[in-house]
């Protein structure tokens, strides 16, 4: 069966089993064709985007809510206030930290 | 004493003090350390010789009422690089000397005797005490029996590696609460050269002393509160230890040894992976639930702690105190740099480990990036077991035998280490260590380690606002190449570093426009300025530093990273590092 894993950090980590900070805190869903980051997210684990901070697929940083969620993805989200800081903003290619209107190509 | 210049000379163990010149009217920390090391240190001189002088400066607004703004800047010649150096860290230091009226110290020359001294500072004298006693001593007992008797002063120093001028030596400086030496103005061996000048510590006691004041209180207080709020209302920076609200005063820097390793970009195992499976076991959120379960299991009498403040005014509280088992104070702080160099650097996934291998670095007087790496070093030598704590434990022990070679050698830094024991595979540039972010799934910080003067180094570039980069042209920082965006990045967080805010602030403005009006206004308030031109003065620090460093004999060639970095892809990204030698050259030629 298809299915995507959800790594859950910060006080999102309540939504798994396991809880704990040196535990895994996974979800496993079916994977849906064509699902959006948005439906998932929204639908599926009853979060608003309000309440999660850093999001990856695959490792690499999201900043589209429209983004299509492939098979077997790892999805990776942080709580609010949990972001690529320091070093890590310019993963993103620039310094903001919340706004995320606009993608950069940064590879 | 106001707005002064206080020379030290060890070779005559006398004082001086000189009203702060015309030239440096408008500067303070890092601006300062290094318009004074550029002014008076020939380039070519040896940095542990008679030619060598330490600079001491707190920040423009270090000891005002403005937020986070107490930072202490230190500048030489550095051992480890060759070339011009700044580190710069919280602690008590800078609002005290600030508060004395204090800009900048000096020391200089070279002593003639084999004597150790402390050198005491105050409101009405300056004084060599002699120290012998305190020589080779742990700094945890060094800082606790300097507050027998000198209750609530500012400490930094040179540790056990200083004094035996190794290369690794950090300039080590007291929490405000003195149960940690951990406040490290740590990179590029500047304890070292505080060892050379026999100096162990600088005691610094502002009783009697005022808060320095605005020349245009006004203007001041407007951005004051400006910063205070933009603080305060950020998700990052914001919030409450305890609650759902506040990354950093929550899981302190070390909130990142997750986001990074989701990011694929974790160093792990010497720079051979970007994911580390152990992450989680010494991330942020570990020393939180850790200090929960202390306080709930001893309750008041734990002595862990998050949201801890690491200087006096510091509201963002990113701190923290890491307990054992028993509620005992290990290590205050654990910062993300240091738990990945000496955790996941060296796949050590045991938190109690890396916060004692973080106890002994600030007990023997070292950087823990640097430490980290030679570590790394060392398990690459065969020296100790990868992922073994309990052995790369007793290894940095070595470190307290002043006969043991490979104490030594380790405390020395990561490319010494890496050379003695011949092993090829060390990240350094200029003889600097990296710290923990892989530059090949993040170029951009990978720019900002090969071209900076100061040696491989996270913070001299840091991603500050577009509001900030907005002053310089208005560009959208996501429209800028490579080159472009890290000249920028480096030039403002030399701004930053010159104010004396934390470079923590930056965060708190990036989504708030008010935030970055009370950073201008607190500077221009301060020194009664209408405007103090962000780009123009971070600038103007990048070039006396690229122009000492030039003269010291750097060329273009010194602004590369380390070959594998480009030959051999990093999983789970399997990315190298593919910016070209002429956009690196492009950072500083367009300056």
């Amino acid at each position: 069966m298809s299915i995507i894993k959800i790594h859950l950090f910060g006080k999102l980590r309540r939504l798994a089993e396991n809880s704990g900070s040196t535990d895994d805190s996974i979800i496993e869903l079916n994977w849906n064709e064509n699902e959006t980051l948005a439906n998932l997210v929204n639908k599926r684990l009853n979060l608003s985007f309000d309440e999660i901070g850093e999001i990856f697929i695959n490792h690499n940083p999201i900043t589209k809510f429209n983004v299509v969620i492939p098979n077997e993805a790892r999805v990776a989200l942080f709580a609010k206030g949990m972001y690529l800081l320091c070093g890590g903003q310019h993963m993103k290619g620039h310094g903001f930290i919340e706004k995320r209107d606009k993608e950069v190509n940064y590879w | 004493m106001i707005n002064e210049i206080i020379r030290i000379n060890v070779s005559s163990m006398t004082h001086t003090m000189e009203e702060i010149p015309e030239k440096y009217k408008y500067l303070g920390g890092r601006g300062l350390t290094s318009a004074i090391v550029a002014d008076e240190v020939d380039p070519k001189t040896d940095p542990l010789g008679p030619g060598n002088k330490i600079v001491f400066a707190p920040g423009i607004l270090s000891g005002t009422s403005a937020p986070t703004s107490g930072r202490l800047s230190v500048g030489a010649k550095s051992p480890m690089t060759g070339g011009i150096k700044e580190a710069n860290a919280g602690g008590l230091t800078a609002t005290r000397l600030a508060k004395l009226g204090i800009k900048a110290l000096i020391i200089e020359g070279e002593p003639n005797h084999e004597d150790w001294y402390h050198l005491y500072v105050s409101k009405d004298k300056i004084e060599f005490i002699k120290a012998n006693e305190h020589a080779n001593m742990g700094l945890y007992e060094l800082i606790g029996k300097l507050w027998e008797k000198y209750p609530k002063s500012g400490l930094v120093g040179a540790g056990i590696a200083g004094q035996r001028l190794l290369k690794n030596a950090g300039i080590f400086g007291n929490n405000p609460e003195n149960t940690d030496p951990g406040r490290y103005a740590g990179r590029g061996g500047l304890g070292a050269v505080l060892g050379s000048k026999r100096i162990i510590a600088i005691i610094t006691d502002d009783d009697g002393g005022q808060r320095p004041m605005p020349k245009n209180e006004e203007l001041f207080n407007t951005g004051r509160t400006k910063m205070v709020n933009a603080l305060k209302e950020h998700a990052i920076t914001g919030g409450k230890a305890g609650t759902d609200e506040g990354a950093l005063k929550n899981y302190g820097t070390n909130v990142l040894q997750n986001i990074i390793n989701e990011a694929g970009a974790l160093p792990t195992k010497n720079f051979r992976s970007g994911y580390f499976e152990g992450a989680k076991n010494i991330s942020g959120e570990a020393v939180h639930e850790l200090v929960d379960e202390m306080k709930e299991k001893f309750g008041d009498k734990s002595e862990g702690e998050y949201g801890h403040a690491c200087h006096p005014g510091c509201i963002i509280r990113c701190s923290n105190t890491v307990p054992d088992k028993n509620g005992k104070l290990i290590v205050s702080p654990l910062e993300y740099e240091s738990a990945w160099a000496l955790g996941t650097n060296c796949t050590i996934d045991n938190l109690e480990d890396v916060a004692m291998l973080n106890r002994i670095c600030n007990d023997i007087g070292i950087d823990t990036i640097d430490a980290g790496n030679a570590l790394a070093v060392a398990m690459e030598a065969g020296k100790i077991p990868w992922g073994d704590g309990k052995a790369a434990i007793e290894f940095m022990k070595k470190g307290y035998d002043p006969n043991d070679e490979d104490g030594a050698t380790f405390m020395h830094g990561a490319a010494v280490a890496a050379k003695t024991w011949g092993i090829d595979r060390v990240a350094v540039v200029k003889g600097q260590a990296f710290p923990a972010y892989d530059p090949r799934p993040i170029r951009g910080i990978g720019v900002t380690y090969a071209t900076t003067t100061m040696g491989a180094d996270h913070t001299a570039g840091y991603t500050i606002a577009p509001e900030i980069l907005g002053s310089a042209g208005g560009a959208d920082p996501r429209e800028l190449n490579k080159a472009d965006l890290s000249r920028a990045f480096q030039s403002t967080t030399a701004y930053i570093d010159q104010a004396g805010y934390c470079l923590f602030i930056a965060f708190a403005i990036l989504d708030i426009a008010t935030g970055m009006e009370g950073l201008e206004e607190t500077v221009a308030g301060f020194l009664g300025k209408e405007k103090y031109d962000i780009t123009a003065v971070g600038n103007k620090i990048l070039k006396t530093e690229r122009e000492f460093n030039k003269k010291a004999g750097f060329t273009k060639e010194d602004d590369r990273l380390p070959k594998f970095f480009s030959e051999e892809k990093l999983p789970p990204h399997d990315v190298t590092f593919d910016v070209t030698d002429e956009e690196l050259d492009a950072v500083f030629e367009k300056m």
